[in-house]
């Protein structure tokens, strides 16, 4: 019997230096698309409703941009601009992500902006300094169930830059990029095909740590379609002016009464 | 130690020993393709030959005629020539330049290639299936591959475009009918060098162009995010291209005309 029990042992510990659904880890490779609307919090109404935790100086700019949306404005919303959604949006997953599950490393593939998660799981700690990028740098650790499978992931993402918005909404992240986001991603408990990434944010534009649950469904038919924004926009950001190209290649303003777009660079050439 | 227990370690132990088995199996068949490959050589489409002309494209007639007009009068100064000059991704066969590092992720069922630049990936099915009746267009088009020893074939179909071989904007045929088989493989002496052996098929050729690029293995580096909007701030309106600085419209040639801003009605400008 003990050698039996060795065995076990042995067998999960060499099993977890695999890269694929083998020994401890959890069944969540392959394409996942998400359950629920595109908000940041897809448990409360869109806009004003989402009542993020925000400090006034924050808030008013959430207004202000609520207030641009109605007349037609895409005020704070970087992707606007083809810009990343960065993290915590990018896990809303407007298209669909790929999970690839290996020991050193968990890689979530996000279709929307084509943006790549690397969560480091091989123990490392975080560095002196990070390089600040828009999907920042996570560090992960596989949580046990009680069967000695992993049954979650915990991960800590730092080292960002902006801009970033938690949606479209306009709902914008402190302009520090100070951002610390901690998530704790586990498939249902009745439902293998359908996986939790509960996200708490830490932000100097929050007043408290705001924590949102999104949920994804596992796709039994996964698409490998592409996703380019320069295919798809028709919007372009000039200082905090963002304008429409139309089907015939021209400006439009997107709001009434817009101002016209500075074209002082052109020394007063005409069109 | 309870019965429950007891049958759940030997449970675990027979996935493990079955997850062993397939892993060894796994092992002994796939080559150690992990770290960060980093292009060998420069990003012209032909790393052995020099850019633009000296590529010596097998271009047909009217191609290289389109060539040659286009190094003659580019679209704006400053910039490259082809399509990811607007952040169009470079698509099959160029995002084998790697012009950023890439990934290769050898699973049972298929090889994931992830490209730093413009975030692209590649999925090689190398699960046995067949090429299905229809493809949905993309710059990346859809790959299959099998294993040769420890060599990966690959041939891809169902490519979206505009695409060019390189930044000087070296064309591909219009019609997206272009078919790329690769080869790729560690090298027989140095195992921190990978080769792709490239050969591509497309109306604009007059016959097949092979060329091999090749690779060199970096561990631990760190990973860049190539944000192209953010690299390259330009938008075409009509049919001229503009950069954006200091969140204004600037010209990219001396006496670039404005855009025409004939929806704005009255409003004055900021």
């Amino acid at each position: 019997m003990r050698a039996m029990l060795l065995a076990a042992g042995l067998g999960l510990a060499i099993a977890g230096a695999d890269a694929e659904e083998v020994g401890p880890y959890p069944a969540w490779e392959g394409q996942w698309s998400r359950v629920g609307s595109g908000q940041y919090d897809p448990n409360a109404a869109s806009g004003i409703g989402q009542k993020p935790p925000l400090i006034p100086e924050y808030q008013a700019i959430f207004e202000a941009a609520t207030a641009d949306r109605k007349d037609g404005g895409l005020a704070y919303n970087a992707t606007a601009g083809c810009l990343p959604a960065g993290m915590p949006r990018a896990m809303i997953v407007y298209e669909s992500m790929e999970i690839i599950v290996t020991p050193a490393v968990t890689y979530i593939k996000l279709l929307y902006m084509n943006e790549l998660r690397r969560i480091h799981t091989d123990g490392r700690g975080w560095p002196a300094t990070l390089t600040p990028s828009f999907i920042g740098t996570s560090i992960g650790e596989w949580e046990k169930g009680p069967d000695g499978r992993y049954q979650a992931l915990l991960i800590e993402t730092r080292g960002f830059k902006g801009p970033r918005t938690f949606d479209a909404e306009g709902i914008a992240l402190h302009a520090d990029n100070q951002t610390v986001v901690k998530e704790r991603i586990f498939l249902d408990a009745a439902n293998p095909d359908r996986l939790h990434d509960e996200v708490t944010v830490l932000d100097h534009a929050l007043t408290r740590p705001w924590t949102v649950m999104r949920t994804y469904k596992r796709e039994t038919q996964p698409s490998y379609a592409d996703f380019y924004c320069s295919q798809n926009n028709h919007e372009v950001t000039l200082g905090r002016e963002t304008y429409f190209i139309g089907e015939d290649g021209l400006l439009m303003p997107t709001r009434k009464n817009q101002p016209l777009p500075d074209l002082s660079a052109f020394g007063g050439r005409a069109p | 130690m309870s019965a429950v227990i007891l049958h759940r370690l030997l449970l675990a132990a027979a996935l493990s020993f079955a997850a062993l088995a397939a892993l060894a199996a796994d092992d002994a068949a796939f080559p150690d393709w992990s770290g960060q490959w980093v292009r060998i050589g420069g990003s012209q489409f032909d790393p052995s030959r020099a850019p633009g002309l000296g590529q010596e494209a097998p271009l047909t007639a009217d191609y290289q005629s389109r060539f040659e007009a286009l190094l003659r009068n580019p679209p704006a100064d400053g910039i490259d020539n082809s399509p990811t000059a607007l952040c169009t991704p470079p698509g099959m066969p160029r995002a084998m330049i790697a012009e950023l590092p890439m990934e290769m992720l050898i699973r049972r069922d298929m090889v994931l290639v992830m490209l730093s630049y413009f975030g692209g990936l590649r999925h090689i099915f190398t699960d046995g299936r067949r090429w299905p009746a229809e493809l949905e267009p993309a710059f990346y088009g859809t790959s299959i591959g099998r294993w040769d020893g420890t060599a990966l074939l690959v041939e891809t179909r169902g490519l979206n475009g505009p695409r060019s071989f390189d930044a000087s904007g070296l064309p591909l045929h219009d019609d997206n009918e272009t078919v790329v088989t690769e080869r790729i493989s560690l090298d027989a002496t140095d195992p921190d060098v990978l080769h792709d052996e490239i050969t591509t098929e497309d109306h604009a050729l007059a016959r097949p162009w092979t060329v091999t690029r090749s690779y060199h293995r970096s561990r631990g580096a760190a990973w860049p995010e190539h944000v192209c909007a953010e690299e390259h701030q330009r938008i075409a309106v009509g049919r001229e291209i503009y950069a954006i600085a200091g969140g204004k419209l600037t010209p990219m040639r001396p006496s670039q005309p404005p855009p025409d801003l004939r929806y704005f009605g009255g409003e004055s400008s900021r």
